[in-house]
């Protein structure tokens, strides 16, 4: 493999090792050999599972030593956040409650179906504790820090997997989103993330945080390597309760039509203020880009964003209660005290805020009789320092953890789906993100656009030049 | 919502010591000013919630399909 492998697509290397190039172990070694170098940079990974993935890429070299045809992600080493079962491991889920757990007996359904594509999973990945954050930080494992510019945060929950993929270390990853959780890392890391409709992927074999909310998804330095792992994480799985009903639907053969037919407006309201002028001259730039002058509101986003909020108080806090009452010392102070209030938050609270999430989708559907796509801003800000508490946002000052999701948190409150597009400025080292936004189950909308963007050179992912790596 | 209101701190306050030995919790005095804040930002949000007018027919979204 040659010294540019950290920038590689899960696509280039798929095509290296299905066309003889190189072999899935060669990967694997050349893989585990910059985690090693990079990795306490950037502390994205909290474990390397090396002699399973090693065995995992071997298995493959000998499939197609007897002439077994190559999988769509033959050879593509990836990891996923720490909240998903990989057999053998702990699955910590951020905390050191959890990690005390027996080893997961199997491996989450997502990681068993890219492993069946052909994908090699090479470890675990650093997230904010019990996934209630936004920062990438970690009070017991420390930060993952963003590869741009090392003293800012990657963004949470899922931190470890964008810093993973803007470090080089892999080319794709799997995160959680409950109320922004890809979006986020993925807009302050400067990678693609897709946070697919609610219902659409199995959460089976990863620790929830708010069931009503929770959505997996991957992230990856192409919009390509999203669909096509998307497509390979598809199907009906009786073990998520709350995955819908239905068939797979790829996206991988649709990107090349492109933004044809597609009508496309930007979020005014809620999503035009409250943040930096860099968060909405991005939009701008994405809005120019695919000629769209067409400002539509989504009606009453701040009270859905509260209501995303307030489920969340109560389910997180719900979920946790028994760990507050034992093991309250365990936890990061941060997050034990956000899930302590939620846990003495009134009923009725979160009883209207799921009534009134019926009555935004409803709003939502209506908006999309007439748009396929929305572009709003992913994060408010480019990435804060690590250790920032506070942000001054439109004359503001707030806290960082719960409101670099701001712009997040409606869009996933309903479930719509979403790629997050990363825009640079020149001169500016840091990028942030556009929210390409479809209607439910459109998958292939948000993609077919986002790659259009790709291709047109408006947005790209960026594998951070980072001194001393290997 | 004017019986928990957000800038009334002995509410807020009065919530902690009731409500937190009846669900098993205990918020100490370090945590008390961080669940506080909290608290007064749940305050703020669930009025946002909960002076929206709703028809009483309408479902609830708990197990959500879009």
């Amino acid at each position: 493999m040659s010294d540019a492998i950290s920038a590689r697509t899960a696509i280039q290397f798929r095509e290296a090792v299905a066309s003889g190039e190189t072999s899935a172990r060669a990967v694997v070694e050349t893989t585990l050999k910059r985690i090693a170098a990079v990795n306490p940079m950037v502390g994205a990974f909290t474990d390397v599972i090396a002699e399973r993935s090693r065995a995992r890429a071997d298995a493959r070299d000998a499939r197609r030593a007897r002439g077994e045809a190559p999988g769509p992600l033959e050879g593509v080493p990836f990891a996923v956040k720490n909240l998903f079962d990989v057999k053998g491991q702990p699955t910590r889920a951020g905390s050191i409650i959890n990690r005390e757990r027996a080893p997961a007996g199997a491996d989450a359904t997502l990681v068993r179906r890219l492993e069946e594509a052909g994908a090699i999973c090479v470890g675990a990945l650093n997230m904010g504790e019990y996934a209630y954050d936004f920062t990438g930080e970690n009070a017991h494992d420390g930060p993952s820090r963003n590869p741009h510019d090392l003293t800012r945060m990657s963004g949470g929950s899922s931190g470890g997997s964008g810093s993973a993929v803007a470090a080089g270390l892999v080319p794709l990853t799997l995160g959680s989103d409950t109320n922004g959780s890809i979006r986020v890392p993925a807009s302050l890391c400067g990678v693609f993330g897709l946070k697919p409709t609610y219902g659409r992927l199995s959460r089976a074999g990863t620790f929830p945080f708010v069931s009503s909310l929770d959505h997996l998804g991957p992230l990856a330095l192409s919009v390509a390597d999203l669909a096509l792992s998307y497509d390979a994480m598809q199907g009906p799985d009786a073990a998520d309760a709350a995955q819908a009903a239905r068939a797979p639907e790829p996206v991988f053969g649709k990107l090349s039509e492109g933004v044809a037919g597609l009508r496309i407006a930007r979020l005014g309201g809620f999503f035009a203020k409250g943040g930096e002028d860099a968060a909405f001259a991005a939009v701008d730039r994405v809005a120019e880009a695919l000629d769209v002058s067409k400002i539509v509101e989504f009606p009453e986003a701040e009270r859905a964003r509260a209501a995303a909020y307030l489920i969340t108080m109560v389910e997180g806090a719900a979920l946790h209660r028994d760990r507050l009452r034992e093991r309250r010392h365990d936890f990061d102070p941060d997050v034990r005290d956000r899930l302590l209030a939620g846990a003495l938050l009134p009923g009725v609270l979160v009883d209207k805020a799921q009534k009134f999430r019926a009555w935004f989708r409803l709003q939502a559907l209506k908006l999309f009789e007439n748009v396929d796509i929305l572009l709003a801003p992913a994060t408010p800000c480019r990435a804060p320092l690590i250790g920032q508490k506070t942000m001054v946002l439109a004359g503001e000052e707030m806290l960082v953890r719960p409101n670099l999701g701001l712009f997040a948190q409606p869009i996933s409150f309903i479930g719509l789906p979403v790629v997050t597009t990363p825009v640079w400025t020149a001169g500016e080292k840091l990028p942030i993100g556009v929210q390409v936004i479809a209607a439910p189950w459109r998958e292939d909308f948000a993609l077919r656009v986002a790659h259009a963007l790709e291709r047109d050179g408006v947005v790209s992912a960026r594998v951070a030049n980072l001194k001393g790596a290997a | 919502m004017s019986d928990f209101d957000a800038d009334d701190l002995n509410a807020i306050n009065a919530l902690i010591d009731g409500m937190a030995p009846l669900v098993g919790l205990t918020v100490d005095e370090a945590s008390r000013p961080v669940v506080v804040m909290h608290l007064r930002t749940a305050v703020r949000l669930g009025r946002l919630v909960l002076d929206f007018p709703l028809v009483d027919e309408l479902e609830h979204a708990p197990v959500y399909t879009p």
